[in-house]
C-alpha cells in the first residue's frame, strides 16, 4: 500500500461524480428475455421470490461470527474511489472506508467483487453481493430496487476541455459541441434536458471519454468531478472550466429490506465521522480541496512497456482464468453440440423439436444477451449461479448451437451407402454410428469445429461482463489505472491471437493425423 | 421349405408405384439372377429382401421369419443375408482386413483374433491377401468389391444378395468379380443376383426372373429364358438390345 501511494499520490479533492440508471438496460433485457420464454409472470413477482429473500437477522449474526463474507460489489474502475494497483488490488476511498466500517460493524470477512457499474444493483436484486459501493449516486430512481446507507460523500458533476481549448467555458458554450459522455451515467440525461444542442459522444468507460476529448474525438467531457480531476492528475492535457453541475451525493447501497447491515453501516459510519477517521480517509485519497491541477499533458512513449510488465501477474492469472473458461465451455459446447446434433437427427419428433429450438433460439439471439439472461435473469427464477459457471455455461450452450449444426451437416454428409452396409451386415444403427458413421463424420467436422473454437474462445472476452477477471477485464483494470490503451489492448489482442492460432494448428494436426484414408 | 418368399409384395412412392405385386420363392443352394430393363423394380426388390426398402404391402419370409412382423429381431435376421451393393460401400475408415474383421466382432461377437483369421482365410479366397492392410482408397473397384464380398461372406450368411456388383466396374475386373461369385455358387450359396451379366446368368444362375413394369414377366431355369422358342416380346426386344 505505502509504496503503491508514493507512486500515486494523494488525489485532491474531488466533488462529484454520477453514473445513472446503468444497471437499467440489462435488467430489461433480462426482463424481456424471461417474458420471451413465457417466464414473464415469476420474473415480474421477482422481488418476491424465495431466491431474493427478505434477509433474516441470522445474516448479520453469521457475518460476525465469521461464517460468511460481506460480499461487496464494485466497479474498480473509477480512482480514487475504486481501482486497482500494479498487482490488481483492489484499492481506493470507497474500499478503504468499507473495510473500515465492516471493522467497526465486527464484520470479520470482506470480499470484493469486480464487476460492471451497470451490473451492481442488478447483483444486488439477484442476492449476489451484499453491498454496493462504487460511488453510487443515491437517486429516487435507484432506491425504488435497493436501500441505501446515510450519505457518506458529496458529489457532483464537472465539465472538462483540452487545455488547448479557450472557446468551452461554461454549459451555453457546449451548443453544438461534441461531448463524451459515459453510456447510462446520469450525464446524458442531465445533457439532454439543460443542453440539448451538445452533440453527445457516449463511450463504454470512464478512460475512453477522457481519451475522446485528447484525441480530438470531442470537445468536452461531462463527467463526476472525482474522476476527472483524478484524470488531469494522472496525465494532464485537461482542464476544468465553469462551475459544479450539479450536486449530489454518494451513499452505499444494500439488498432492499436488508435493514440489519444497513444500519450496522449507518452507526459504523458516524462511529468514523466521529473519530475523526473518516477525514483520514478522505485526505488521503482526495487530498487537499484547494489546488485544482490543470497541469499540461504528461511526456510518455506511445508503447509503454511497462504498462504490460508491471501488471505481469495479474495479466497472467488472467490469462489462466480464460484458458480454464476457455477448455471447460469447449468441453460443454462438444457435449451440448453432439446431444443437439443427434436430437435434430432424431426419428422421434418431439426429440427433432428440441434441437431445432435449441438450434434457433440460442443461434437467433446475441451471446451477451444470454450471457445476462442466465447470469442476472435466472437468480429471478430461483437459479443463482456463480460467475464462472454462468459464464461457462453460456458459452458453451452458444458454441453448442454452431457445433449442433456442425454434427448435424457432417452425419448427413456421410453417404447413406454406409448406413445401408452396415445395417445389411446386421449392425445396430448404434454401432453403425459408432463404428462406421461418426468416425468418418468426425473428420469432416474438424475444418468447421476450428473455427467455431476460435470463435469461442475469442467470445469467452465477454463473460468480462459477469465480474469474470479473465484477460480482457484484467486489461481493462490496467488500462483504467495507465489509461495507456494502446499497449494494453495490443498486448492483449496478441495473446488470443497466439491462443486462436494455437487451436487452429491443433485442428489441422488432428485432421492431417485422421486423414489417412482420404 | 423356402430359404426365402415374398408374398404379393408392392412398393409404391407416391403415386408411383414401382413393384406390383411380386411373388417370389428361392431353395436353398439356388443361384437366381434377376434381370430386367432400368427402372423396372429390380434394385428395389432386392432391397425389399433384407428390408433396406420397407414394402408397402405385402410379407417377406426369410428362414421361416415374417421381416414384417413387429417384434422381429431384424438386425439378426439380416446377419444371415449378405447384401452387395453396386458401389462396394466398404467403410473408407478402415482398412481391407477391418472392414471383415468389423461385423463379425460387432454382430456375432468373435473375438478380434478369430475375426482375424477368418477375414484372412477370406481375402486368400478372393485372391486378396496383399491389398490387406490397405486403405480402399488405395484400391481398384474390382478390389473393393471383392473385398465388400468377403466382408458379407464372413458373416456365413444363408443367402447373398447381389445389387448390380459389377455395373460399376471396369470392364477388364468384371471378371475377376464374377469368378469370386461363381466360385461362391460353385460352393453352395445360395445367391439373389441383379445383374446386366447374361453370360453369368446364363452360365452360373439356375433360374432368371426376369422383371419388368413392377411385375415377374418371366421365371425360368437359363437354358429356357435365353433360347429362341421363348417368344415373349418384351423379353426379345430387351435381350436384342444387350445381347
Amino acid at each position: 500500500m505505502r509504496s503503491r501511494l508514493t507512486a500515486s499520490p494523494p488525489q485532491k479533492r474531488a466533488h462529484m461524480k454520477n453514473r445513472f440508471s446503468r444497471f437499467g438496460w440489462a435488467a430489461t433485457t433480462a426482463a424481456l428475455l424471461a417474458a420471451l420464454l413465457g417466464l414473464a409472470a415469476p420474473a415480474a413477482h421477482a422481488e418476491t421470490t424465495p431466491a431474493t429473500p427478505t434477509p433474516s437477522a441470522g445474516k448479520m449474526a453469521d457475518l460476525r461470527a465469521g461464517k460468511t463474507t460481506l460480499k461487496v460489489g464494485t466497479d474498480a474502475s473509477f480512482p480514487p474511489f475504486e481501482f486497482t494497483d500494479a498487482n490488481g488490488t483492489k484499492i481506493g476511498f470507497d474500499i478503504d472506508v468499507v473495510k473500515d466500517l465492516a471493522a467497526k460493524a465486527g464484520i470479520k470477512n470482506v470480499e470484493f467483487v469486480q464487476m460492471p457499474f451497470g451490473n451492481i444493483v442488478p447483483a444486488l436484486q439477484a442476492n449476489q453481493i451484499d453491498v454496493g459501493a462504487s460511488a453510487i449516486y443515491i437517486s429516487a430512481e435507484r432506491a425504488k430496487v435497493v436501500d441505501f446507507s446515510e450519505i457518506y460523500y458529496p458529489g457532483g458533476l464537472g465539465m472538462f476541455v483540452s487545455t488547448a481549448n479557450d472557446t468551452v467555458k461554461s454549459l451555453a458554450d457546449l451548443a453544438g459541441k461534441k461531448v463524451a459522455v459515459q453510456v447510462g451515467t446520469k450525464s446524458v440525461e442531465w445533457l439532454r434536458q439543460n443542453q440539448p444542442q451538445a452533440e453527445l459522444v457516449q463511450v463504454q468507460t470512464n478512460d475512453q471519454m477522457f481519451s475522446s476529448v485528447k484525441l480530438g474525438q470531442a470537445d468536452a467531457v461531462v463527467t463526476g468531478q472525482p474522476g476527472g480531476r483524478y484524470f488531469i492528475h494522472e496525465q494532464g492535457g485537461l482542464k476544468q472550466v465553469g462551475e459544479r453541475l450539479t450536486n449530489e451525493n454518494y451513499g452505499f447501497a444494500f439488498q432492499k429490506g436488508d435493514s440489519d447491515i444497513r444500519e450496522a453501516f449507518n452507526a459504523a459510519l458516524k462511529d468514523m465521522q466521529s473519530s475523526g477517521d473518516f477525514t483520514k480517509a478522505s485526505a488521503k485519497w482526495f487530498g487537499d480541496e484547494s489546488s485544482t491541477a490543470t497541469g499540461p499533458a504528461k511526456e510518455r512513449g506511445i508503447f509503454n512497456i511497462s504498462s504490460i510488465t508491471n501488471s505481469w501477474g495479474p495479466l497472467m492469472q488472467g490469462l489462466g482464468t480464460t484458458l480454464q473458461i476457455i477448455a471447460l465451455s469447449l468441453a460443454l459446447s462438444l457435449l451440448f453440440g453432439m446431444l443437439g446434433g443427434f436430437a435434430r437427427l432424431s426419428h422421434l419428433r418431439p426429440i427433432r423439436w428440441i434441437g431445432n429450438v435449441y438450434v434457433s433460439v440460442v443461434r437467433g439471439t446475441p451471446f451477451i444477451v444470454q450471457l445476462f439472461f442466465i447470469y442476472f435473469a435466472l437468480p429471478q427464477l430461483g437459479l443463482q449461479l456463480s460467475p464462472m459457471v454462468a459464464g461457462i455455461l453460456a458459452l458453451g450452450l452458444y458454441s453448442g448451437s454452431y457445433v449442433t449444426e456442425i454434427v448435424r451437416g457432417a452425419i448427413q454428409s456421410v453417404d447413406k451407402g454406409q448406413m445401408e452396409a452396415a445395417r445389411s451386415c446386421g449392425m445396430s444403427s448404434a454401432s453403425a454410428l459408432r463404428h462406421v458413421i461418426i468416425p468418418q463424420a468426425f473428420l469432416r467436422m474438424l475444418p468447421p469445429l476450428g473455427n467455431e473454437f476460435v470463435s469461442l474462445t475469442k467470445n469467452s472476452a465477454l463473460v468480462s461482463f459477469v465480474t469474470i477477471s479473465e484477460l480482457f477485464l484484467v486489461g481493462q483494470t490496467i488500462i483504467s489505472r495507465t489509461f495507456d490503451a494502446l499497449t494494453v489492448y495490443v498486448f492483449i489482442g496478441l495473446v488470443y491471437y497466439i491462443l486462436t492460432n494455437i487451436i487452429g494448428m491443433a485442428a489441422n494436426a488432428i485432421e492431417k493425423k485422421m486423414a489417412v484414408y482420404i | 421349405m423356402a430359404l426365402l418368399e415374398t408374398k404379393e409384395i408392392t412398393k409404391s412412392y407416391g403415386d408411383h408405384h414401382v413393384l406390383k405385386g411380386i411373388d417370389f420363392t428361392i431353395e436353398p443352394g439356388e443361384v437366381v439372377a434377376v434381370i430386367g430393363p432400368s427402372g423396372g423394380g429390380k434394385s428395389t426388390f432386392l432391397r425389399c429382401l433384407n428390408l433396406l426398402e420397407t414394402p408397402s404391402s405385402g410379407h417377406v419370409v426369410f428362414d421361416g421369419e415374417d421381416l414384417l412382423a413387429p417384434k422381429v429381431d431384424l438386425d439378426r435376421l439380416r446377419s444371415r443375408m449378405g447384401m452387395v451393393f453396386q458401389q462396394f460401400n466398404l467403410f473408407p475408415n478402415m482398412t481391407a482386413l477391418k472392414n471383415i474383421m468389423l461385423p463379425q466382432m460387432d454382430v456375432l461377437k468373435l473375438s478380434k483374433k478369430d475375426a482375424e483369421a477368418r477375414a484372412m482365410e477370406l481375402l486368400e479366397k478372393v485372391n486378396m491377401t496383399h491389398r490387406a492392410h490397405v486403405y480402399p482408397n488405395r484400391l481398384s473397384g474390382g478390389q473393393k468389391q471383392r473385398i465388400a464380398i468377403a466382408r458379407a461372406v464372413a458373416m456365413n450368411p444363408k443367402v447373398m444378395l447381389f445389387d448390380e456388383p459389377t455395373s460399376a466396374l471396369d470392364p477388364e475386373v468384371v471378371h475377376d468379380v464374377l469368378d469370386v461369385m461363381a466360385g461362391l455358387a460353385a460352393d453352395g450359396m445360395t445367391m439373389v443376383v441383379v445383374t446386366h451379366e447374361m453370360g453369368f446368368a446364363r452360365k452360373v444362375a439356375d433360374r432368371v426372373v426376369f422383371i419388368d413394369g413392377g411385375k415377374i414377366a418371366a421365371d425360368l431355369p437359363p437354358e429356357e429364358f435365353f433360347s429362341e422358342a421363348n417368344t415373349n416380346p418384351r423379353i426379345r426386344s430387351f435381350l436384342e438390345k444387350v445381347l
